[in-house]
């Protein structure tokens, strides 16, 4: 591990990733705290001003600590190395504070609270962000199994020797908040974090890549390798499982009788019972002796 | 808004060469019941519907929503 750093420590690309990381997650953890400013503050605040300086900023002290290192390491390579270890902790500690301060929101209900108004409106009418707010909110139990992972990520991120568990307790939790930022329309600002957060935490498992291949890749479980009788048996054997689980499902799907023409919501548009035609409301008064609307799913329906 | 009180809900087989329609529902007061019910004039976007329902017959005319998701 120590010389794929300092390996990849000896190329201008890899400091100018490294101070723009560092910079980047600083700034993003900056933002956190816009919050507790008083609150006669916030109307007068502009983030698309504020992006484009905080980003402008990064860009350039990003780009000319990377400079410096670069000078600093021609001079006194151990003192460059020191530089990297600050840079790294910065990344670690800004991650940690980010990722943690998700969690807290999630123990202390500030997120995954959904507004009434928002509950009384039909399902197929709440748009992705509401769906995703009340779905997570539905179980206080898994928030806070969440907000655990986050939190306890972070708490790894916090130390040298935990910092790759951490990154690999964290990442997959993240891409999982990155997707569902992105396919279910949660604001830009979370979705803008979830990538920074998730970049970062790529950028901490690629420092240790040949650790990660050396376990992975390389490292087999010292068993004898199985020898078939037939050449063809074990290619087809490793792959048994996989083919039995598409066919077990796609069997089903042309086995599939089920009615389409019916499926879906019809609205009773006029309704006669006992050659009586009654008016569009009655369905309200009579309770489930007149009718609203059927609902046809596959073999379900309801009246 | 659909209230799941306040609906009959079953199994539905609908047979499209004779476009009947039999429904079979379970209520706790009266157990299981069965509408059968014929269709016709069935487009994409209306069809009317016609059977009997405990003691009641029913005539319906019905429009499709169509739906986002």
């Amino acid at each position: 591990m120590e010389n794929t750093v300092a390996r990849r420590a000896s190329t201008l690309g890899f400091k100018i990733l490294t101070s723009l990381a560092a910079f980047l997650l600083l700034a993003c953890s900056a933002t956190f705290l816009v919050p507790l400013l008083p609150q006669r503050f916030w109307p007068s605040i502009n983030y698309g001003m504020l992006t484009t300086i905080l980003g402008c900023v990064v860009l350039l002290a990003g780009t000319a600590l990377a400079v410096l290192w670069e000078e600093k390491e021609k001079q006194d390579t151990h003192k460059a190395r020191v530089w990297q270890a600050y840079l790294i902790g910065v990344i670690r500690y800004s991650l940690a504070f980010i990722i943690s301060t998700y969690g807290f929101a999630k123990i202390f209900k500030i997120q995954f609270t959904t507004a009434d108004f928002i509950k009384d409106m039909p399902l197929g009418e709440v748009n992705g962000f509401y769906l995703t707010w009340h779905y997570f909110g539905y179980s206080y139990t898994l928030a806070v199994i969440i907000a655990l992972f986050q939190i306890g990520g972070s708490i790894l991120l916090l130390f040298r020797r935990t910092t790759l568990l951490g990154t690999m307790v964290l990442l997959p939790v993240m891409v999982n908040i990155l997707f569902i930022n992105m396919f279910y329309s949660i604001a830009v600002g979370a979705f803008v974090v979830s990538i920074l957060i998730t970049l970062g935490l790529s950028y901490l498992l690629f420092l240790d890549f040949q650790k990660l291949k050396e376990v992975f890749w390389a490292a087999t479980d010292r068993l004898p390798s199985l020898s078939l009788k037939h050449y063809w048996l074990k290619p087809f054997l490793q792959f048994f499982p996989i083919m039995a689980a598409f066919g077990l499902i796609y069997q089903f799907v042309l086995r599939d009788t089920s009615d389409k023409q019916l499926v879906g919501t019809w609205k009773v548009a006029k309704f006669i019972r006992n050659d009586s035609l009654l008016p569009q409301d009655a369905w309200l008064k009579g309770q489930h002796r007149n009718y609203k609307g059927l609902f046809f799913r596959t073999v379900w329906s309801c009246l | 808004m659909y209230d799941p009180t306040h609906s009959l809900q079953g199994q539905y087989t609908f047979d499209t060469a004779q476009n009947t329609l039999q429904f079979i529902y379970y209520t706790t007061q009266s157990g299981p019941d069965t509408l059968k019910a014929q269709i016709s004039d069935l487009t994409s976007t209306s069809m009317n519907m016609e059977g009997v329902l405990k003691n009641d017959s029913l005539r319906l005319e019905l429009v499709k929503i169509n739906r986002a998701n």
